[in-house]
């Protein structure tokens, strides 16, 4: 393993007397200056999970000419194509029932021809049962336990009513095994539904208002899947005795919160799953962890946090970091919030106010709405998050961003409001000229 | 005496040695010393930083110096030092201060922390600027030479004494503590001051003379007769010393103070045992000194110390010299 990973910590590490709470960014870069040519032990395997449910037979809202299914097919067609001859792939299609349409194979140009001719017969009916998907994919992926496992999961629809129980259940057996980007064609199906997914499988959820899109939007996946150089890291984080972990999320490049995903290894020490890493890429998270206060004067290790990966059981340190907690009496130093962990504050603040403010739009509550989507107006300007911003002026008319007033539109297209409900979870970091 | 020999490099050791002198291996089973134990929990589970792994509190001051790295004082052509960590220990515990006034007036001060004693490097550091600081300020006065390098070493004992350190059993502390060797030059006349095993050196061409005298265990037996210098060496007590500034020896840290009057030109080399642990005799170093063509103060400092790490650089080595 040659991939070169750093890790910073951010945080005002100073506490007045009596008080435990110790807030920390930590920065993690994998540096691309370090050629890696080798993966975990060499192999990448990419699954393909396609609806192929009735509903997909219709037509697009916006290009009458492509069904839903043809833009897809075309799109895996294209990927197949893509695909690196070294990757190992599988298709998988699903309606009531799942089919493994191509079973793993390496992508030789022999392979992707046989599969492509497979992927041209593939016709849509029946409803939509996501549990029996993910349990053929997941078949297929204890196949090659030990390649770089990631998915991509499109639907254009609702999960029927009866599955919820199912999906629930065989998430619980995909966590781990394999990573999943889920992808919501149209405006007809559910964004929590596949956020439930893409959640639990470490991957992103997304909406392609249009099956034109698909193609691009596919390719990009494709791309960054096959930038991933290690799989199965986790953040591993010692506490000391006493000490309580209030949250651990991912805020950059967006919010996952992770506290309830950890896993205790010892006492002390909890792992969070990261999933797979990509050379030149860089996560930020935000530690909150309460600590029995000390006495002015004394210094604690408040958490250490590592980055470790396991590849046939062998657990490898990839970068470690200090989080602190000094007691002052001085109150210039302990009442200074540190610069990035008040941005991310925000941002998780930012993020909250557009769920509930859609979610009160949703219900008919316009007042709530309108104060919580103005709030999320005025923080998106604040902190310089314009891909929010752009989105949230699809939903509301802005007066003045920077108090947050704002009037709800009239007339708010189903696919922004979706897009600004998947997205709303995208942070900004800290414009460099600020630092 | 239970262990006499260090389990991992033999070399003798002292019974209440709480690091090998020779390698720095820790040789008190984990639970039985103070610094193993956290202060705050009880726990016996602390880190190399100091961190307790139970409860996180930090055993250690905050502000640590930074005493891993070689320290270069470079003052004049003529005027320089280096206190190099050696190959062995994770940190310098010695430290040295060089001020000049003028072309004729200069002081030279090296410290050696004890290392079986608390926060060695920070009583070495000061020591050696406390004591510096007085000798500079009292040439201009013109107080007896004598006197001032008795004050100067008092007031080294006085800072080292007012360092912070944890005493948990009143019998069984173990004060910050180090030795030190000063020399104030005032013209043709120097004088020496010094407690503990760090020794000056006058060298002149192929003439060497030890200026020092070692207040060691194996210097008062073989002086007194008790032993030979041979038999001495055998002794696990061979690197003990018996004078040392730190609060345990408040009433005992009375300095030898000698005079020596400089007659030609040469080198007045001050040195911790880092490099004296490797010359066999004081021709040896004046053979060392003479490979040195060029008369520059850190060129031969610099020497010296790579000498000392090409033969093992067991401790910490530091040396500081003015050419005359």
């Amino acid at each position: 393993m040659t991939s070169q990973f750093k890790a910073e910590v951010f945080q005002n590490q100073y506490l007045p007397q009596g008080f435990g709470e110790i807030h920390a960014i930590m920065t993690i870069t994998s540096e691309d200056v370090v050629e890696t040519s080798a993966t975990s032990n060499g192999d990448r395997l990419f699954g393909i999970i396609c609806d192929t449910s009735g509903s997909m037979q219709s037509d697009n809202s916006s290009s009458k000419q492509t069904t839903k299914i043809l833009a897809a097919k075309q799109a895996i067609i294209k990927l197949i194509q893509l695909m690196p001859e070294n990757t190992y792939f599988f298709v998988v299609t699903g309606a009531s029932d799942a089919k493994v349409i191509v079973p793993v194979v390496l992508a030789t140009p022999h392979n992707k021809e046989r599969a492509i001719n497979l992927v041209r017969n593939i016709d849509a009916n029946g409803t939509t049962a996501i549990s029996t998907w993910l349990a053929e994919a997941l078949a297929q992926f204890n196949k090659m336990p030990n390649a770089i496992r990631q998915a991509l999961l499109l639907t254009d629809g609702q999960n029927d009513k009866g599955d919820d129980r199912a999906l629930l259940a065989v998430l619980e057996r995909c966590e781990g095994v394999f990573q999943c980007d889920c992808r919501g064609v149209g405006t007809d199906w559910k964004v929590a539904q596949l956020q439930q997914i893409s959640h639990k499988l470490l991957g992103t959820t997304d909406i392609i208002p249009d099956a034109q899109g698909i193609e691009a939007d596919f390719q990009q996946i494709l791309l960054k899947a096959m930038s991933k150089n290690i799989s199965d890291v986790n953040l591993r984080l010692w506490t000391p005795q006493g000490a309580r972990t209030v949250f651990c999320k991912q805020v950059s490049p967006d919010i996952v919160d992770l506290t309830g995903r950890g896993k205790s290894v010892k006492p002390q020490i909890v792992d969070y799953p990261t999933g797979s890493w990509g050379k030149g890429e860089s996560r930020d998270y935000h530690f909150c962890i309460e600590v029995q206060p000390g006495k002015v004067g004394d210094e604690m290790l408040a958490g250490r946090a590592s980055l470790i990966y396991t590849l046939n059981g062998v657990e490898t340190k990839i970068t470690e970091a200090k989080i602190l907690a000094i007691w002052t009496d001085e109150e210039a130093k302990s009442t200074k919030i540190d610069r990035r962990v008040a941005h991310y504050t925000g941002q998780a603040e930012l993020a909250h106010s557009i769920q509930e403010g859609l979610e009160a739009r949703a219900q008919g509550n316009f007042e709530v709405a309108t104060a919580k989507l103005g709030k999320a107006v005025q923080l998106a300007h604040q902190s310089g998050n314009e891909a929010t911003a752009k989105l949230l002026r699809k939903v509301v008319d802005v007066e003045d961003a920077n108090t947050g007033t704002v009037r709800l539109k009239r007339e708010v297209a189903a696919s922004d409001a979706m897009a600004l409900e998947t997205r709303s979870t995208k942070t900004t970091r800290i414009p460099k000229s600020n630092q | 005496m239970t262990n006499t020999q260090c389990p991992n490099c033999k070399s003798p050791i002292l019974a209440d040695d709480r690091f090998c002198e020779n390698c720095g291996v820790p040789l008190i089973a984990e639970g039985l010393s103070p610094t193993t134990t956290c202060l705050k929990c009880g726990a016996n589970d602390i880190d190399a930083e100091g961190y307790c792994a139970q409860c996180g509190f930090r055993n250690a001051p905050i502000s640590d110096i930074a005493s891993n790295e070689r320290i270069k004082l470079v003052v004049s052509q003529r005027l320089a030092g280096v206190s190099d960590p050696g190959l062995k220990r994770d940190r310098n515990e010695d430290y040295l201060a060089l001020q000049s006034l003028n072309d004729r007036h200069h002081v030279l001060v090296v410290c050696d922390g004890v290392s079986s004693s608390q926060a060695p490097e920070v009583a070495a550091k000061m020591a050696a600027n406390t004591s510096c600081q007085y000798l500079v300020e009292a040439i201009p006065v013109g107080e007896d030479s004598e006197l001032a390098m008795k004050k100067a070493i008092a007031s080294a004992l006085k800072a080292v004494c007012a360092i912070p350190y944890q005493s948990q059993r009143e019998e069984d502390h173990d004060p910050p503590s180090t030795t030190i060797v000063a020399a104030s030059v005032q013209g043709t006349e120097v004088t020496i001051g010094w407690l503990g095993d760090s020794r000056a050196y006058w060298i002149s061409g192929a003439n060497i003379q030890q200026l020092t005298e070692d207040d060691s265990w194996l210097n008062d037996v073989v002086k007194s007769g008790k032993l030979s210098e041979i038999e001495a060496r055998q002794s696990p007590q061979a690197h003990a010393i018996s004078r040392w500034l730190g609060k345990d020896a408040e009433n005992d840290a009375v300095p030898s103070v000698v005079k020596f009057t400089i007659s030609s030109s040469g080198y007045l080399l001050l040195c911790s045992d880092g490099l004296w642990n490797y010359i066999h005799t004081p021709s040896h170093l004046a053979e060392l000194v003479q490979r040195y063509t060029d008369p520059n103060a850190i060129v031969l400092s610099e020497g010296l110390v790579e000498f000392a790490r090409s033969q093992g650089g067991a401790d910490n080595i530091t040396v500081a010299i003015l050419s005359i």
